[in-house]
């Protein structure tokens, strides 16, 4: 469907706002299906300090379906992951 | 060598980052510098290898909202500029066509009625047609799914 027919739909002349109603509205359709899935992969490095555990989040995410990482020794299979339910206790040993 | 990873791992999310922890397991077997063995607890430590590619995030995203086709009329190429798919269209105009689904874009119909009427003070016009965007989501979600449901059939029941 087009934007002028969604329009004429809705009976509305404001192309701009409605092309940013859209947005929203797809915003929001993403929010609880899942209408389109992307897939963002990284690489994981050896912590060698504080932060080295914290990896970005890829732009325009909107929800999180699954975290997954690679087991080398299964066949290279992503296996899913589990949230962390609780706050980890952070030792700050530079000299373990 | 990551091995188990979906029982070793574990990640929170914290703003705009993902925190990665691995499990490492205690163990009685090593003794201490006085030869103790003293058990040691599991603990989580910072990822402790490199793996190349190691993370997948799978996520939904606002991916090419705005297409020069129909989207019900033709397949999307994976890979963008192939003919015969439809390629975003960065700066949308009238005739540019929404990336949904005929169902998803009655839906949008439906909220932008809602948006128009909020703009007028209409509040009870809104709540109308947005309990009708929310009746085409939930419609287009059971388009999807088919459900039988079979019942037994009595032993003397008559027909």
């Amino acid at each position: 469907m087009t934007i002028l027919e969604i329009m004429e739909r809705a009976n509305t002349r404001d192309t701009n706002l409605v092309i940013a109603w859209i947005k929203d509205a797809i915003h929001q359709i993403q929010s609880t299906q899942q209408d389109s899935v992307v897939i963002n992969k990284q690489n994981i490095t050896k912590a060698a300090d504080g932060d080295d555990n914290q990896y970005s989040l890829p732009a325009g995410l909107i929800s999180i379906n699954s975290v997954s990482i690679l087991d080398t020794q299964d066949d290279n299979k992503y296996k899913i992951i589990r949230r962390l339910g609780f706050e980890p206790v952070v030792s700050e040993d530079t000299n373990p | 060598m990551s091995f188990d990873t979906s029982n070793n791992w574990f990640y929170q999310k914290k703003g705009r980052k993902l925190h990665i922890f691995q499990m490492r397991t205690g163990s009685m077997l090593v003794p201490d510098s006085e030869g103790r063995l003293t058990p040691a607890a599991d603990e989580l430590i910072y990822p402790s290898e490199a793996i190349t590619n190691g993370l997948r995030i799978e996520y939904t995203a606002l991916t090419k909202p705005f297409i020069d086709k129909d989207p019900e009329t033709i397949v999307e190429s994976l890979d963008a500029g192939v003919d015969g798919g439809y390629v975003e269209v960065t700066s949308p105009s009238e005739a540019s066509h929404v990336n949904l689904n005929t169902m998803l874009s009655l839906a949008i119909v439906e909220y932008i009625k809602a948006k128009v009427a909020e703009r007028r003070g209409d509040l009870k016009e809104k709540e109308y047609h947005m309990r009708d965007y929310y009746k085409k989501l939930s419609d287009n979600e059971s388009n999807l799914k088919k459900v039988f449901i079979t019942g037994t059939q009595p032993v003397f029941a008559l027909k």
